[in-house]
């Protein structure tokens, strides 16, 4: 992973200091790669081809640089940042919002059209990608989460983020392992995890050998 | 007094814990209140058709070019809670289309022209469809009203999938992700050509339409589901 750019985007997990802003941030510059995170809390997938301010906040970090955190975050088009940064990687990083935990349906229609939204933009410009699926959590809580209804969520994005790859955070762990503050947010160890078997995922993605000196943040840091 | 008590033992906590791990996100919806209803258009006629949205009655429309070469529009969403109206055009000749679509079902609307140049058309309304991870979705929608026994087998191998399909009806099942060429038959002929429907991916949704080709000939239009983005 060494030398390459990665933009990674998603929703409230990435949207506070000691969620996946930094463990997963640290892991993948570790590993060597210049990465740029963006989480805004609530967003969609749709909500990363536009610009949207979130309903409940954001983080961004750039680089070695500290998550910068704002009630006020917003997303910027998936499109407009890689014209911007250029990044080898793109993962995204979104499941829990679109799973209706409370509804008794999947809205299977309406996740499969959010889900091509944000696909098709990236797809747009051939850059590589990688979806990051919901993790297992804890039931209940105030989102009514539910073993049954993320494992859906997860079957269903493995095989509807083409051309982006999946990764798989049911298989990270147990049911229940990690533990969280409202069932569906982890505690910073359960962050930790998180991000160690994302990371650990993306070290394994058929990803290009040269970097690209210019991209992701890079003339930031 | 209690209010006393406790301020300090709040206090307390926050210094043993670093304050990030007990903030909790605030709330948000995950998912929507009700589920998208689809549609979609297909045109088998061997002319473009337009497909205008809305009643005569008045409203915002908008129209779309449907072309032989690419016979069915990606899935759009569509009102759930009132009719989805519209209608065909070709040249003057129009026909009118007014579908009902559940939340989290899809509709079909299809259309030709006859051999004095006169639109007809059908529909098809689909139910929520299950979700298999496993397997791939595959229906079949006879749109020939002359096909009052429609089958869909593989081909070459004769496999039946789908078997004596009643005219103006539509079924879906799952299927296994294998490579799957089919081909049809009407009231027990075989319908000329075939469909190659590639390899068939797990989780993902396939179609195959049986449509009127001219005096007592019918043909295939098979493709892999796909929604507007």
């Amino acid at each position: 992973m060494a030398g390459l750019s990665i933009l990674v985007i998603g929703d409230s997990h990435l949207a506070q200091s000691n969620y996946l802003i930094s463990s997963l941030h640290d892991n993948l510059l570790r590993q060597g790669a210049t990465v740029h995170s963006i989480g805004v809390c609530g967003v969609l997938p749709y909500d990363w081809t536009v610009s949207k301010v979130g309903t409940c906040g954001g983080a961004e970090r750039v680089g070695n640089r500290p998550p910068v955190e704002s009630s006020t975050g917003k997303t910027t088009a998936v499109a407009q940042l890689i014209r911007q940064e250029r990044p080898d990687l793109v993962l995204v990083v979104l499941g829990d919002t679109m799973a209706a935990y409370k509804q008794p349906d999947f809205p299977m229609n309406w996740v499969w059209q959010q889900v091509g939204s944000l696909t098709g933009a990236i797809a747009a410009t051939g850059t590589r990608c990688a979806w990051v699926g919901p993790a297992w959590g804890q039931e209940g809580g105030k989102y009514g989460k539910t073993y049954a209804r993320v494992e859906l969520v997860s079957r269903f994005l493995a095989t509807n983020v083409e051309p982006c790859t999946y990764i798989d955070s049911l298989e990270m762990s147990r049911r229940g392992q990690w533990p969280t503050i409202d069932g569906q947010h982890f505690s910073s160890n359960g962050y930790r995890a998180w991000g160690d078997g994302i990371a650990k995922a993306v070290a394994k993605l058929p990803l290009p050998a040269a970097a690209n000196p210019n991209a992701a943040g890079a003339a930031r840091q | 007094m209690s209010r006393a008590i406790r301020l300090p033992l709040l206090a307390a906590l926050c210094a043993l814990v670093p304050l990030a791990t007990v903030a909790a996100t605030r709330l948000y919806d995950t998912g929507p209140a009700q589920d998208l209803a689809l549609v979609r258009f297909v045109n088998a006629a061997a002319q473009p058709l337009t497909v205008q949205s809305g009643s005569n009655s008045g409203g915002a429309k908008a129209s779309i070019v449907v072309a032989p070469a690419a016979p069915v529009t990606d899935y759009q969403p569509a009102r759930s809670d009132a009719p989805v109206t519209g209608l065909w055009q070709s040249g003057s000749r129009t026909l009118p289309i007014s579908l009902r679509v559940k939340a989290g079902g899809s509709a079909s609307a299809v259309a030709w022209t006859d051999g004095s140049g006169n639109l007809s058309g059908t529909s098809f309304t689909e139910e929520p469809p299950a979700f298999d991870p496993l397997r791939a979705s595959l229906a079949f929608y006879n749109a020939d009203a002359r096909c009052t026994a429609a089958s869909l087998v593989s081909s070459p191998a004769k496999v039946a999938i789908f078997e004596k399909q009643a005219a103006s009806a539509s079924a879906r099942r799952a299927i296994n992700p294998v490579r799957l060429v089919v081909e049809a038959s009407c009231n027990g002929q075989p319908v000329e050509g075939t469909v190659d429907l590639g390899s068939l991916q797990a989780g993902q949704r396939y179609s195959v339409f049986l449509v009127p080709a001219g005096r007592n000939a019918s043909r295939l239009i098979g493709l892999q589901d796909r929604i507007a983005r």
